[in-house]
């Protein structure tokens, strides 16, 4: 699956490179693939906003929620203020759900650096950590290529879950395809929590591209 | 150039966004237009049909997987069979010049129905998403569509 998102097109302006990018998708079937359901997470250490520094690691043993981010994307804006985002990493927290946001964007990009972030908390009332990834080196690792992109991590540590939040592509959760709105991450979190296999394990992310610096 | 060319496509006739005309609504400084166009001849009674367009510009391309969706108005003067109509599998998509895996230009019919022979308005707001590198735009445009329809 090739889950990059409309804008997150990846050019270059040197024809040899683009002959190079073609060839290592063929080969790799995405510029990066990132882990794949079932895989181990890979650890990582990144800085909050505070300047604090977490460890995937430090949550051993729990089940995590990385959830891609950047405030300055209209479809972020549209989960966390009318679609299936909206408060739901607080609630997960209250069943014990270690629920993290990562903004892979490089200096410089749309919704990146820590003010910006730091309204974004504001506005969208959040609790959670927002860790910074401005190198992309998570980000990468993981194949987050869309902003909102999601991955569970269940309590043995390895991927159980990647894609959309829901099956509602505006982000508002208002055109949920088949009609109904489905939270993919809340339904996987649910299994998981009842000890049960997670069903749908993974869905075309949507949203805005990851502002890579590259 | 390339929206240039896709607006050749589509014969739009740019207007200010505060006036309702048959046509398309290009917002100043906005990287689209899009349009709402009739097609063929208004029947009352009859099934009838009219066109929504969207053309990027400026380097944008329309998000190929945002639900393009037309929701009719309450004012509107026609019947649809629903209120909102959901137009992404509908979309005949013209790619951008030299990046054919992008679309720089789309549209697709709306099908309603005129109630009564005389003057009757189509309205409704267009959402839809347009990109480039660096940002995404969600977008929600209110068109509208004067048209007459003749006795059955």
């Amino acid at each position: 699956m090739f889950a990059v998102g409309s804008e997150s097109r990846i050019r270059y302006a040197c024809p040899m490179k683009n002959m190079i990018l073609a060839a290592l998708m063929v080969v790799s079937g995405s510029a990066f693939a990132g882990v794949e359901v079932g895989a181990s997470a890979p650890d990582f250490s990144l800085n909050d906003l505070e300047g604090k520094t977490v460890k995937l690691s430090d949550f051993k043993g729990k089940t995590v929620v990385l959830e891609w981010f950047n405030p300055g994307c209209p479809y972020v804006k549209a989960s966390h203020t009318k679609g299936s985002l909206v408060d739901t990493a607080k609630k997960q927290a209250a069943k014990g759900v270690v629920w993290l946001s990562i903004n892979s964007g490089a200096e410089g990009k749309q919704g990146a650096g820590v003010e910006k972030n730091k309204e974004g908390v504001k506005t969208f009332a959040m609790t959670n950590p927002v860790l910074l990834d401005e190198k992309g080196t998570v980000g990468k690792a993981y194949g987050a290529t869309n902003t909102p992109h999601l991955f569970i991590i269940n309590k043995e540590g390895k991927v159980a879950y990647r894609g959309a939040p829901d099956n509602s592509p505006d982000g508002e959760g208002a055109s949920p395809a088949g009609g109904t709105l489905v939270s993919y991450v809340d339904t996987a979190l649910a299994e998981l929590a009842a000890g049960k296999p997670v069903k749908v394990t993974e869905s075309k992310a949507y949203g805005c591209g990851v502002k890579y610096a590259n | 150039m390339r929206a240039a060319l896709a607006l050749g496509l589509f014969a739009a006739v740019s207007c200010s966004k505060e006036q309702p005309a048959s046509a398309a609504v290009a917002v100043k400084s906005a990287p689209y237009q899009v349009g709402l166009s009739a097609k063929g001849a208004y029947v009352a009674g009859e099934p009838a049909s009219a066109v929504v367009s969207i053309v990027a510009r400026d380097g944008f391309h329309v998000n190929p997987d945002y639900p393009v969706k037309f929701t009719a108005s309450n004012e509107a003067t026609v019947r649809f069979a629903t209120p909102s109509v959901s137009l992404l599998d509908s979309l005949e998509r013209v790619p951008c010049e030299g990046h054919a895996d992008e679309t720089c230009s789309a549209r697709a019919p709306i099908s309603f129905s005129v109630g009564e022979a005389g003057a009757a308005s189509v309205a409704g707001t267009l959402a839809f998403s347009v990109c480039n590198a660096d940002q995404c735009l969600i977008e929600k445009v209110p068109l509208s569509l004067q048209l007459t329809a003749a006795a059955k």
